[in-house]
């Protein structure tokens, strides 16, 4: 439960806002003047302060000092009436805050008390309430989400396929805090001839099937963000289109005659690096920089292996929550997890936990992971055994001895340990080939 | 104080007068909007109608409050309008 401070001389708003922060399960305490706020601030701390500039008796810029006086991280939101005011504030008071423009949405306070409940910006594990990770490249990457996320450029996601472009994208989205929607597409999903209509909308009778005038992802996402994934997948003739929609800021729907303004944040993601991009041409030099203003690049799950047992209990935490069951995730299985090059990244790791959760005993307590977790993308080389139809058990055995012996230096207690059998049962084996051999 | 002195001042304090009107008037939105939303909310937590209906005459309040402050702009709107004529007349 979050203790918020609402200052704002409008009475009729905030005892509506009241109401609601009551109902989303927090408490608010009303201040209608600076010098009630003052009053408030000196017997109380806050985890979120929430500030109108107007106020009867001063403006609310001069509760930033009191509020950073407290020993609790008081998150700042100032309330504006004008955007043009955030950039006047952020020169004051630095990036760190947040902005609510009237009228304030639902959503936009959700959106600010999961980032005030962050604090560090962790809430039950979560990083802008989407992103999970402890390791220090991820740590970096909050960092840059942070700062890019008030600055409005248009964003580009690099990172190999499954690292979680979208929610990465997602996570600058919440940062950000806009009032518009977060609106996700793939642009390799559309059809060569829709993806047009999709993305610009279009007019009635514009095209055969086009029996009603229907707005674009561009129009949805208007005040919010629009994602495009796999933008490197665009048919290059419609690139011309979207890039004077992101110069101009408006919008022709197809078959239209008169354009729209809109105004959303552009964040792009591709599994491409920039270098393919540049060599096989799949994206115009001129929109790929329109686009990438603030490159990004995620990495991939190897990167960050110490992160792997967080984002499998928190996958096991939700498959919990959805079955109702309180299955544990085995401790001896973690090396093994760890120890995996997960091909198929945060993806892959999300879908063996879901595989395992279901293949697990309903007896048991713990889910069960498969013996291999090879994947047909997987990186790990299997050595070829030379194995074939016909040769004889006894065969195998004196191969796979023999290999596993030599593959660990001739430590015969860690074959032994490896290969399931006593120390002395692999001597008693290795004495029978010598004796062969003789 | 020169007559253009005058006009200067009275230009200025009439453009106060209207950005203060404006932010009423947005306020007045934004307590629509919030008490909107929290009817939404309890409709859907399924609270009592009364309390509902408590939040629906916060809107009409707001409604009756910016239809007065729109009838008065109204009027100083027509204020420049008649001493244009008057002007010209």
């Amino acid at each position: 439960m979050l203790n918020i401070l609402l200052v704002d001389d409008d009475h009729a708003f905030s005892e509506a806002f009241s109401e609601m922060i009551e109902m989303l399960g927090h408490h608010a305490t009303l201040a209608h003047s600076v010098a009630e706020a003052k009053q408030a601030l000196a017997v109380e701390q806050f985890d979120l302060g929430l500030l109108d500039l107007m106020l009867p008796d001063g403006s609310g810029l001069e509760l930033l000092d009191e509020m950073s006086k407290g020993q609790r991280a008081t998150h700042l939101a100032i309330i504006t009436g004008h955007p043009v005011v955030k950039a006047q504030v952020r020169t004051l008071c630095g990036p760190h805050i947040s902005y609510l423009t009237k009228p304030i949405s639902l959503d936009q306070i959700k959106s600010l008390l999961a980032k005030a409940g962050d604090k560090g910006q962790v809430d039950d594990g979560l990083h802008f309430d989407c992103l999970v990770g402890e390791s220090e490249v991820m740590k970096k990457l909050y960092k840059t989400i942070a700062r890019v996320a008030d600055s409005g450029a248009n964003v580009m996601l690099l990172g190999e396929s499954g690292v979680g472009k979208e929610l990465v994208a997602r996570a600058i989205h919440n940062c950000a805090t806009p009032t518009g929607a977060f609106v996700a597409a793939n642009c390799g999903a559309f059809s060569r001839e829709l993806i047009g209509s999709e993305l610009f909308g279009h007019e009635k009778g514009s095209f055969t099937g086009a029996i009603a005038r229907k707005g674009g992802l561009f129009e949805r996402a208007d005040q919010g963000t629009l994602f495009l994934d796999e933008v490197t997948e665009m048919p290059l003739d419609l690139q011309p289109t979207l890039l004077r929609t992101l110069e101009t800021g408006m919008v022709l729907r197809v078959g239209g005659t008169k354009e729209l303004p809109v105004q959303c944040r552009v964040i792009s993601a591709t599994n491409r690096s920039p270098q393919e991009i540049a060599e096989k041409n799949c994206l115009r030099e001129d929109i790929y920089y329109r686009l990438a203003v603030f490159p990004i690049t995620i990495p991939p799950l190897r990167d960050r292996r110490g992160d792997i047992p967080l984002l499998a209990r928190h996958f096991l935490k939700e498959l919990n929550e959805r079955g109702g069951t309180t299955l544990e995730l085995p401790e001896r299985d973690m090396a093994k997890l760890q120890g995996y090059d997960w091909p198929g990244n945060v993806r892959e790791l999300r879908h063996t936990i879901h595989r395992a959760y279901i293949m697990s005993d309903p007896e048991s307590n713990e889910i069960e992971f498969p013996d291999q977790l090879a994947s047909p993308f997987s990186s790990e080389e299997i050595a070829p055994t030379g194995l074939r139809v016909g040769t004889t058990i006894e065969d195998t055995e004196r191969q796979l001895i023999l290999m596993t012996v030599e593959e660990l230096g001739g430590d015969k207690r860690k074959a032994a340990e490896m290969l399931g059998v006593s120390l002395k049962t692999l001597y008693n084996r290795l004495n029978q080939y010598e004796r062969v051999k003789e | 104080m020169s007559r253009d002195d005058s006009l200067d001042k009275s230009l200025v304090d009439q453009c106060r007068s209207d950005a203060n009107q404006l932010h009423e008037l947005r306020n007045i939105v934004n307590a629509i909007s919030m008490n909107t939303e929290v009817a939404k909310l309890k409709i859907e937590n399924s609270q009592s109608d009364q309390e509902v209906f408590e939040n629906l005459n916060r809107i009409l309040n707001e409604c009756k409050k910016f239809s007065s402050i729109v009838s008065l702009l109204r009027q100083q709107v027509d204020v420049p309008e008649k001493t244009d004529h008057q002007n010209r007349g």
